[in-house]
């Protein structure tokens, strides 16, 4: 046997044995309260999405709470992949324990370890069916589709009209940056009034283009 | 009343305290952090040497070593370090501009990192020369035994990302620890075990660059500095590909100016590191995650450098400053004593002490990671290519995740 052979087989061999392990192994599933002291390990955690932010660089980093019957807690989860997941959606990660910023968070290696258990259904509607009873989807998940007008990015807000209604719409700002006057998009988010314009909006959570 | 503001004043005591005594355990860090970028080339100059006949891959540190150069490698390190430590200081308010506000060259790069991760490897690939004579197949050879370890790692480095990993004696724990471990220390140990020679008396009168070697190293110095400033601003780089890119750039090959340029990127990277940490928010170091949690780091907007960076960077160069000579002091006792120490019994030291710290952070699958990580890390070393394509664990876990789609 040449010198060279061993290490090379003992090495292929070595990584496919741990492949196998990696798929017998299993992380330990552990609540968001119990998530300290895993701090380096790979969990797994179940929770309902609070927040969904993508950050200037890329990432993101999608918060969670606690399910009902779990004990209070909450958590955020860090993917450098981009994860389709909405406010309310209850999903399931794998990843690393870190502290970052003194806040703990699951660093999530790969998109395919994020798995929606539950997706918030967002109510699909036009604008002018909810102008015509706005009431009836006040506090209420939706997604409308239209084309934007009156973008004004020091404000994060822009109108969205479709067949001659129009809604403002607050956005994440991190959105508003690729946005232009004209676009057609889809937002989803949570009908709310405004008291002090007498005004319905929409509090947008995510902008998305559409065709 | 009088209690009352007894109370109040205590406690505004206590979080002053808090605060200045956290900022201490910061510069203590930092100090600790920099100091191990000069005193780190003891060590690797005189553990894990292998037999230079036997081994068809020798660091340079070890080719001086066994020419009885140690102590002379462990100087110009120190004064590579020291150099660079110096212009690296300087190179941050650049850097800062280049990256961050207002040339904000950094989402450039992040746009394109997988092109930007590809060259790395393309370059480290198409510098690899082969060791038996400069004929066609030996290349093909060559190339082929460095692209396989790439690949063999970068295989290891998905599998392993997600494996978990449990300290029996609950402590935190990563799995980076044990495949690091394993593919650069613990292969370099049982390398230098099977193919050990016995270390001859060492030089230790004080080293003098000749007059044409000050300039030749002050460009060392310079281009190792600009070469850890890439590696700190990539993830997935180390100073070795650093230092591969800033010799090929010059054509450099001779050991002396090698180690020196080695030495500079690994101080540059250590200071750049710190500065990311306020330019981009980018922790690409354990010392720069520990100092994100530890202290209130606040973004470098304007020229000027935020209070703390200020804070951090003076002990930087304090402690790096008496870091030079204390290099020395000590690099001249381990090699004045070196032949004095049983070689064999302290490489299998240094193999147990690798295991037990393996199992007590990261449990029995640490073990099997750190076991495959060796043979993986034996294989640079038996086919005679370069140790840092072992660097794969990370570059193409990180190049698929910026896959253009």
């Amino acid at each position: 046997m040449r010198r060279e052979t061993a290490p090379l087989i003992l090495s292929t061999t070595g990584v496919t044995i741990l492949y196998i392990l990696s798929l017998i192994l299993q992380p330990p599933h552990v609540t968001l309260d119990e998530i300290p002291s895993f701090e380096g390990e790979t969990v797994e955690i179940a929770g309902v999405v609070t927040s969904v932010y993508i950050t200037s660089s890329g990432n993101q980093i999608i918060g969670l709470r606690n399910i009902q019957n779990e004990p209070p807690g909450n958590t955020t989860i860090f993917s450098m992949d981009k994860i389709d997941v909405n406010v309310d959606d209850i999903i399931k990660a794998k990843g690393s324990v870190q502290k970052y910023e003194g806040k703990w968070e699951i660093v999530v290696h790969n998109k395919n370890n994020v798995q929606i258990i539950e997706r918030m259904n967002k109510q699909k509607t036009s604008i002018w069916v909810v102008a015509t009873e706005p009431e009836k989807y006040m506090s209420l998940p939706l997604s409308l589709t239209g084309e934007i007008k009156n973008l004004k990015i020091s404000r994060n807000s822009f109108t969205l009209t479709n067949s001659g209604y129009s809604i403002t719409v607050f956005s994440p700002p991190q959105y508003l940056f690729n946005l232009t006057t004209g676009e057609r998009v889809k937002v989803d988010g949570i009908l709310l009034y405004d008291d002090k314009t007498f005004s319905y909006y929409l509090l947008g959570e995510r902008v998305i283009k559409v065709d | 009343m009088l209690l009352l503001s007894s109370v109040n004043v205590f406690i505004m005591l206590l979080n002053w305290l808090t605060e200045k005594s956290l900022l201490l355990i910061g510069v203590f860090i930092v100090s600790v952090s920099i100091t191990h970028t000069f005193v780190n080339i003891i060590p690797a100059t005189f553990l894990g040497a292998p037999d230079e006949d036997e081994s068809l891959s020798v660091l340079p540190a070890h080719k001086m070593l066994l020419n009885g150069q140690g102590y002379e490698a462990v100087v110009f390190s120190a004064l590579g370090s020291f150099g660079a430590l110096l212009i690296g200081v300087l190179l941050i308010l650049p850097i800062k501009i280049i990256l961050s506000e207002p040339l904000n060259f950094y989402k450039t790069i992040n746009e394109n990192m997988f092109w930007v991760l590809l060259a790395v490897i393309l370059l480290m690939l198409g510098t690899e020369k082969p060791k038996h004579g400069e004929k066609l197949k030996n290349y093909i050879q060559t190339l082929f035994a460095a692209t396989l370890t790439i690949i063999l790692s970068g295989v290891f480095g998905l599998i392993i990302l997600d494996l978990p990993v449990n300290s029996p004696l609950s402590l935190p724990s990563s799995i980076l620890f044990p495949a690091l471990a394993g593919l650069f220390g613990m292969s370099t140990q049982i390398h230098s075990l099977r193919l050990s020679t016995p270390i001859q008396k060492q030089n230790i009168e004080d080293p003098h660059l000749k007059p044409g070697e000050r300039k030749k190293s002050f460009v060392s110095i310079l281009t190792g500095t600009l070469a850890g400033s890439f590696v700190s601003i990539i993830p997935g780089v180390t100073p070795a590909t650093g230092t591969i890119i800033a010799l090929t750039s010059r054509g450099e090959t001779e050991t002396k100016q090698v180690i020196i340029t080695l030495s500079a990127v690994n101080t540059v990277n250590a200071i750049l590191t710190l500065a990311l940490l306020f330019t981009l928010h980018k922790t690409r170091s354990g010392v720069t995650v520990i100092l994100s949690n530890l202290l209130p780091v606040e973004e470098w907007t304007g020229f000027n450098p935020p209070l703390l960076l200020i804070h951090l960077l003076i002990p930087i160069i304090v402690a790096g400053s008496l870091a030079y000579p204390l290099t020395c002091f000590l690099g001249k006792k381990v090699a004045k004593h070196i032949t004095l120490i049983p070689y064999n019994i302290l490489v299998k030291t240094t193999i147990v002490a690798l295991t037990t710290l393996t199992f007590i952070f990261t449990g029995l699958t640490g073990l099997a990671v750190l076991l495959v990580a060796t043979t993986i890390g034996l294989l640079p070393l038996t086919f005679g290519v370069r140790r840092s394509h072992c660097m794969g664990v990370l570059i193409l876990p990180l190049m698929l995740h910026f896959l253009p789609t």
